[in-house]
């Protein structure tokens, strides 16, 4: 058999945060492996493995922007382009 | 796109993707176009939207209010996405009729609106997914139902059940820091005493211990009652003179210790002060001007002002020294690697100091200039492990991470070995008195 066709699960949340998607994603994870189905999983988070705590901004005082430095421009980029 | 790549490189049969934060964030935008664009192209059969949503109880109504998951639905339809299947989270079970009228409203079929009540441990989660035939309906949206007819949950319905109910009673454990009051930041920390727990077949107490509320004076007696004490990571200054405290408790009582990430830095602190004599070693990010900067940033970090982004981040691989405990933790392997998240690390110019008072240097990097793990040898302490890095992001229900699995393990010897000592002395028997008591007691 040629490469298998890979099926997609998106799991979105709604509503508030912390209701527990990645526990409802990983269990539907779990529930499929049960199944014998070999499962992978991700997460596309703009603030994955960053280091969150220290992404500061500042904000332009004429346009009301965010002004980031190049390194962080350039590490954002590469986050979404990947 | 990584989602591509991530489905070509794995080849799974399922690859599930989750966005992060809730929909309508200006933050996720891109990865919701994404996902929309990767359902267009692939289509209905081979992938499938789900959508986790809230429907909260409103006390003095009585009533189930099915309103904000309507609306959020729709927020995810103007950007072109149609749930297929809703998740909805609450406090009581929805009745047939409110499941029927989300399924109306939110234009999914009846049977797809799954109730996600509460739950006693996480870990009956994808049981109570499997009663309301989750699983059957996702498999059959996907076309996958004659390929993967059954689901086999033994194995699962036994964790659950030794979750609930372990044979070998409890150990307690402290886990000591500063962000304890929230407890959901170490989530994955407490999973992985679950499942070391799981694995000797132990329900694992944790105490959570304010290391600040260590700076009274006879605070030995709040450590008294553990079987293990273990410190996790962290940052900043606040809190690290309680952590010693308790490191310096658990070094000389012998109580099993297990640090990791900022509860390495804190043990070779603790260590560097206390036996080599190096008063006040310290961190340089607690203390800038410490004579002995046992711990500090290794990487060239000139030029760079700002904080973001100067981690060291991800798997990294790590030789594990002949005889040690790790190694005969980690089976013998000569070689792991393990996930990382810190911008400080040990100084290797200490090392040798450290190294000729007693303190064992079990995992080092390949270069040989990141400390990784750091051990007491066994004839001194019965268990004095510490990692640099986060063993707790691999660790898995059913596969549990060796380190705190033997962690757990020495915590239970521990419990034994003083219920022993308290029976042998209620029975007036003549015991001899370990070494390390007497240490103790000399202090």
């Amino acid at each position: 058999m040629t490469e298998k066709q890979t099926k997609y699960i998106f799991v979105t949340g709604g509503v508030v945060s912390s209701l527990g998607k990645g526990l409802a994603a990983s269990s539907i994870g779990c529930l499929l492996e049960t199944r014998g189905m070999r499962v992978s999983m991700m997460k596309l988070d703009p603030y994955i493995n960053v280091d969150p705590g220290t992404m500061i901004f500042r904000l332009s005082k004429k346009s009301g922007a965010a002004i980031i430095s190049a390194r962080q421009f350039k590490l954002f980029r590469t986050l979404l382009m990947k | 796109m990584a989602v591509r790549k991530v489905a070509e490189n794995d080849n799974p049969d399922v690859l599930i993707v989750e966005i992060g934060g809730t929909v309508g964030d200006i933050e996720s935008l891109p990865f919701m176009e994404a996902i929309r664009q990767i359902g267009n192209e692939e289509g209905k059969t081979n992938a499938i939207f789900v959508h986790v949503t809230l429907v909260p109880y409103i006390a003095a109504a009585g009533e189930l209010k099915t309103k904000p998951t309507q609306h959020s639905v729709k927020e995810l339809r103007e950007i072109g996405i149609a749930p297929d299947i809703l998740l909805c989270r609450s406090e009581h079970t929805l009745s047939l009729d409110l499941r029927r009228k989300i399924a109306l409203f939110c234009n999914v079929q009846e049977n797809a609106v799954i109730s996600a009540l509460d739950v006693n441990t996480i870990y009956e989660v994808p049981l109570a997914f499997y009663e309301q035939g989750l699983d059957s309906l996702i498999v059959d949206s996907l076309n996958l139902t004659e390929q993967f007819p059954t689901a086999d949950l033994k194995d699962w319905r036994e964790l659950v059940s030794t979750i609930k109910e372990p044979s070998e009673g409890a150990v307690k454990i402290a886990i000591v820091g500063k962000y304890v009051e929230l407890e959901d930041s170490y989530k994955s920390l407490r999973e992985a005493l679950t499942h070391a727990g799981v694995a000797n077949n132990l329900k694992v107490n944790v105490n959570w211990v304010e290391s600040e509320n260590l700076m009274r004076d006879n605070y030995e007696t709040d450590l008294h009652d553990f079987d293990a004490i273990l410190v996790p990571g962290g940052f900043g200054k606040r809190g690290i003179s309680g952590m010693l405290r308790a490191i310096k408790y658990a070094r000389k009582s012998g109580t099993p210790y297990f640090g990791i990430c900022l509860g390495m830095q804190t043990a070779c602190i603790e260590f560097a002060r206390n036996i080599c004599g190096l008063k006040d070693a310290d961190s340089t990010e607690f203390n800038s001007d410490t004579p002995f900067p046992i711990i500090f940033k290794l990487r060239d970090l000139v030029n760079i002002e700002e904080l973001g982004g100067t981690m060291r981040l991800g798997a990294w691989d790590c030789n594990l020294k002949k005889e040690s405990l790790v190694r005969e933790i980690y089976n013998g392997a000569d070689k792991i690697d393990e996930r990382h998240r810190h911008r400080y690390e040990f100084n290797p110019e200490y090392r040798a100091v450290l190294e000729k008072e007693g303190l064992v240097f079990s995992g080092v990097s390949p270069d040989g200039k990141f400390v990784e793990m750091i051990e007491l040898p066994r004839e001194i302490h019965p268990f004095f492990v510490a990692c640099q890095f986060h063993p707790e992001y691999k660790s898995k229900p059913l596969n549990a991470h060796p380190l705190f699995v033997l962690f757990v393990k020495a915590a239970q010897q521990n419990r034994l070995n003083s219920e022993n000592l308290k029976d042998d002395i209620s029975s007036d028997k003549q015991i001899e008195i370990p070494e390390r008591a007497v240490a103790i007691s000399e202090e």
